[in-house]
């Protein structure tokens, strides 16, 4: 009968569609953490069910920030920073990991990543955050002295850590984000999460391939605040950027960036104004962004397995083969 | 013609002039942009409000209570920011203000609030920064 | 519910119907700027049960759109898109009930432009409200374009199938 009929095309015409435009319904949460914005976007997904996906990699993240962040005093890395040129430290393995990568990476860059700047940055966070003006060339050289990768110690057998120098601090800076940000996206995964974007305070880690096109990541503009320069296409791979334009202080007219190059002791001044890395983990992409964007140019060797971006002062762009971007009119 | 089909003639033809007319008004106003500052206001993660800010002509400051305490939020034109909040590590007020094209947005964790400016080009996934 | 079971299953049929074609207006991409516009093709679902007349009273093209929004809400879970789709339907529907009984023999497609032009000056009313802002209303002149184009399409659909279909049409109108 014509009821019945059109009923039924009704139903099944119904349960198609809701196939389609699967990928615009998504579950969001954002949260602070290791210092920044973190939000977690879960796909195709019932609403019940991501959330209680997105709360386990939140639990992920907050244990990350219980061992690796910098600025809270309860953290095993400050108590680390504290003690380890006392004695051997023995850490968790978590914090072993990070530190081990950490090790590879400064080691891989020659220290234009280096996980043991700690007290140098201090010194300039005193300017960015408290408004103390540049630290002098005195304190400057001091602190370098007793910092550097190579003056950190790690026993793979006993597990622990221990400085060579007594003003040594690590200070991971967003290593431990693009490191979050993997251990999240594993969760995720674990989860049976299919189609998701995490965004750690601008550190951008994918999962799928959103509804077959990819997802699309916009590059902030270096030079013109709140715009983007260029969009790129991932598929289930990380973005991090490295940029002058984010954290800085002005003073005496001269604009002083928060990435610090361990050759000067002062900010980096490669030329490079954002450098960024596509690649599947994030924590590597942090390392090599870094490590890009304070050897500007020169490091393009070493980037041989990772997609790469580096903008240079009168926006200059130098990019790598194999990625996808696009520009604007 | 009978008045029926006179009447249903009229109709038509007042449809026919409202469609002319409206389109000439919109041509002769020109194409609108549709950049908008829309500041959205999430609490607990639940979106409360939205504001226009290219529409704020005088500037006011909502009081945004939540279950942990309370943030003033100072509206201007074309920006929005968290000026005063009784939370422990006063991030939010330390963000400042944004304003269009801003993709960092105003987080008070404690106070579970949460500001952002859409309007950022919507076909993007993310930014990365 | 008067009319029983086979009523009940028709307005259930109108209101995913309703859905369905919600739905597919969905993958439109509008290009202006508030989330939840829509070009209101799903009234013709309303204009269809207005215009069957006999046992369908306002109440019943009410509730079909009721059904609609609630099923659109739980499935996209976007509320506020909903939130000016269902202002706009409500006041299309008035307008149109109205124009039907007020106006002997009005066709249908003028009552379907006026459905379509009061759903998308409900809507921006809506979103006027709720943005808490004026500036909308300069879509309005488009709005009203559209709105002409839209009503006029689903208006002459709807006449087709009434021309095309007088058996059937009377018999779902009075079970």
């Amino acid at each position: 009968m014509k009821n019945k009929f059109l009923f039924y095309a009704a139903v099944f015409a119904l349960l198609l569609l809701s196939g389609c435009g699967g990928t615009q319904v998504y579950a969001e949460r954002t949260v602070f953490a290791l210092g920044t914005d973190v939000s977690v976007r879960v796909y195709d997904m019932r609403e019940k069910e991501a959330n209680l996906v997105i709360e386990k990699a939140l639990a992920r993240l907050y244990e990350i920030e219980a061992t690796a962040s910098a600025k809270m005093s309860e953290s095993e890395l400050y108590y680390v920073n504290q003690n380890a040129y006392e004695g051997d430290v023995f850490i968790s393995d978590e914090l072993f990991f990070l530190l081990k990568e950490g090790l590879f990476y400064s080691e891989l860059t020659g220290g234009a990543f280096d996980i043991a700047l700690g007290g140098v940055i201090e010194l300039w966070e005193a300017g960015i955050e408290r408004g103390q003006g540049i630290p002098s060339d005195d304190e400057i050289a001091a602190a370098l002295e007793n910092s550097g990768f190579e003056y950190l110690v790690l026993n793979e057998n006993e597990q622990t850590v221990r400085f060579l120098k007594s003003g040594l601090k690590i200070n991971l800076g967003a290593f431990a984000k693009g490191y979050a940000a993997d251990e999240m996206k594993r969760v995720l995964l674990q989860n049976g999460t299919k189609n998701a974007v995490l965004n750690l305070g601008g550190d951008i880690i994918t999962i799928g391939d959103k509804d077959g096109g990819g997802w699309l990541i916009g590059l902030a503009d270096p030079l013109e605040a709140g715009e983007i320069c260029a969009k790129l296409r991932i598929f289930d791979q990380a973005v991090v950027t490295s940029g002058n334009y984010e954290r800085y202080f002005i003073y005496e007219n001269k604009r002083y960036h928060h990435i610090i190059d361990r050759k000067t002791g002062y900010p980096s001044e490669s030329g490079a104004i954002s450098a960024t890395i596509i690649t599947e983990s994030a924590m590597t992409a942090d390392a090599l962004s870094t490590a890009l964007f304070v050897g500007g140019g020169d490091l393009i060797e070493i980037l041989s397995d990772v997609g790469y971006i580096l903008i240079e002062e009168d926006m200059r762009f130098t990019f790598s083969e194999d990625i996808n971007i696009e520009f604007d009119s | 013609m009978n008045s029926t089909a006179k009447r249903n003639f009229i109709l038509y033809c007042i449809i026919a002039a409202l469609f002319a007319g409206s389109l000439a008004v919109w041509f002769f106003m020109g194409r609108v942009s549709s950049d908008k500052t829309i500041a959205e206001i999430y609490k607990n993660g639940t979106l409360l409000r939205a504001i226009d800010l290219s529409a704020v002509h005088e500037e006011y400051v909502l009081s945004e209570y939540t279950a942990g305490g309370k943030n003033e939020v100072l509206v201007k034109q074309g920006e929005i920011g968290v000026i005063k909040a009784d939370c422990p590590d006063q991030m939010c007020v330390n963000t400042g203000f944004i304003s269009s094209g801003s993709f960092i947005p105003i987080i008070c964790l404690p106070n579970r609030l949460e500001i952002r400016i859409t309007g950022v080009d919507s076909d993007l996934d993310a930014i990365a920064r | 519910m008067r009319g029983g079971v086979k009523k009940l299953s028709l307005t259930a049929l109108f209101a995913v119907l309703a859905l369905i074609i919600f739905t597919v207006e969905a993958q439109i991409p509008m290009p202006f700027a508030f989330p939840g516009l829509k070009l209101g093709l799903a009234n013709i679902v309303t204009l269809f049960v207005i215009f069957l007349g006999g046992m369908w009273r306002a109440r019943d093209v009410f509730m079909i759109l009721l059904v609609r929004v609630l099923l659109a809400a739980s499935i996209t879970g976007q509320v506020f898109g909903l939130i000016y789709s269902f202002t706009g339907g409500v006041i299309a529907l008035v307008v149109m009930f109205v124009l039907k009984t007020a106006v002997k023999d009005i066709p249908i497609p003028v009552v379907s432009v006026a459905g379509a032009i009061s759903h998308n000056a409900g809507q921006l009313t809506a979103a006027a409200v709720i943005l808490q802002s004026g500036s909308v209303f300069v879509y309005l002149p488009i709005l009203m374009a559209g709105g002409i184009i839209s009503g006029l399409l689903t208006g002459f659909a709807v006449y087709c199938v009434f021309k095309a279909h007088p058996k059937f049409i009377r018999y779902i109108s009075n079970l």
